[in-house]
């Protein structure tokens, strides 16, 4: 298999079958970030189109001096925090009973509630708890790329997310989701 | 360690992020105590949770959408014009002109110079052209007025 960096060196020599191979091995991940960041599929689908462009105009600076994975991951979370900087989204901690819901929040209401506590609860946090909880959990990121992508210390890293989480557990706990237990009172 | 110091630690020690003696001694703690004990579950079934909420699949072709973006933002680079600089870059063209232009003015000033009026010269009267009724400025020295008496009878 080509290495992402031989594919890279490709691209910027103007090779967009490169590109294409790129894009098809990378999309997962920029997906799950995005879309789990927005919780919107256009929103997320922009997004993505958006981080591979930013990677492709980037391919003639590229230096294999860290993985393109974590690259694209930096772009990726970049873009998702700018975006909701413009747009300063209302947070929504519990699905609102409308008699008419979106797709998004019926598919929400379809699943199990334990998902939709999740969902609740993730969407109540900060947008950098979230994106931390998101790039640690679900991309599985160590402090220290958290920390690049986000232009934080992993000590910070490691603060927010002790935050984030603690904060997730009330959000769940008032929710009622998933059984949790009341918080510990220290 | 305390239960404050061992629940803060919780998160990093999840993440094995945490250094290896701080692991030992939160270990030891949480073996002991039943409270931080009970956290240290309650953020096992956080992540159980976390993990229960589902991906949607990716949009179909997002690739092929995002190749073809791809072709079109190179294409638009190519045609579009190029951007002037910021900061003007060495052409020796430009010397060139610039250096002729003052080789020109250095010598339209030495012309005027050793001219007998100057460039910044009052024009004498007898360069007044006749519909000059009037110079424009009165030449220093000279005091016009009105003569009366005697003198402006003869």
């Amino acid at each position: 298999m080509i290495t992402d960096e031989a594919l890279m060196l490709a691209v910027a020599d103007g090779d967009m079958e490169a590109f294409d191979t790129l894009v098809r091995r990378h999309q997962q991940a920029a997906w799950s970030t995005a879309f789990r960041f927005l919780r919107n599929e256009d929103d997320a689908r922009d997004i993505v189109q958006s981080a591979f462009i930013k990677l492709l105009e980037a391919a003639p600076r590229y230096r294999p001096t860290a993985a393109l994975k974590t690259f694209l991951t930096c772009i990726v979370t970049r873009l998702c925090l700018d975006w909701v900087e413009k747009k300063r989204p209302v947070a929504m901690a519990v699905l609102p009973e409308t008699a008419d819901p979106s797709p998004s929040q019926e598919r929400a209401m379809l699943d199990d509630g334990l998902a939709a506590a999740v969902r609740g609860a993730l969407s109540a946090l900060g947008a950098s708890q979230r994106m931390a909880l998101i790039l640690r959990h679900y991309e599985e990121l160590s402090y220290a790329q958290i920390g690049e992508a986000m232009d934080l210390s992993p000590k910070a890293v490691e603060r927010l997310l002790a935050r984030g989480r603690l904060a997730l557990r009330e959000a769940m706990e008032k929710a009622g989701g998933g059984g949790f237990l009341p918080l510990t009172r220290l | 360690m305390n239960c404050e110091k061992v629940q803060a630690r919780l998160s990093a020690l999840w993440d094995h992020e945490l250094p290896e003696e701080q692991v030992r001694q939160v270990r030891e703690h949480l073996d002991a105590c039943g409270a931080c004990g009970a956290a240290w579950e309650a953020l096992n079934r956080l992540h159980r949770a976390l993990g229960s909420d589902p991906l949607p699949p990716i949009p179909m072709d997002l690739a092929g959408r995002i190749v073809l973006a791809g072709r079109r933002r190179l294409q638009e680079k190519e045609t579009a014009p190029r951007r002037r600089l910021a900061f003007p870059v060495f052409r020796p063209a430009l010397v060139f002109r610039a250096v002729a232009l003052a080789a020109l003015l250095a010598l339209g000033y030495l012309m005027g110079a050793s001219s007998p009026h100057g460039a910044a010269a009052v024009p004498p009267a007898d360069a007044l052209e006749v519909f000059d009724l009037l110079p424009s400025q009165t030449p220093a020295g000279v005091i016009v007025g009105v003569m009366e008496g005697p003198e402006a009878r003869s």
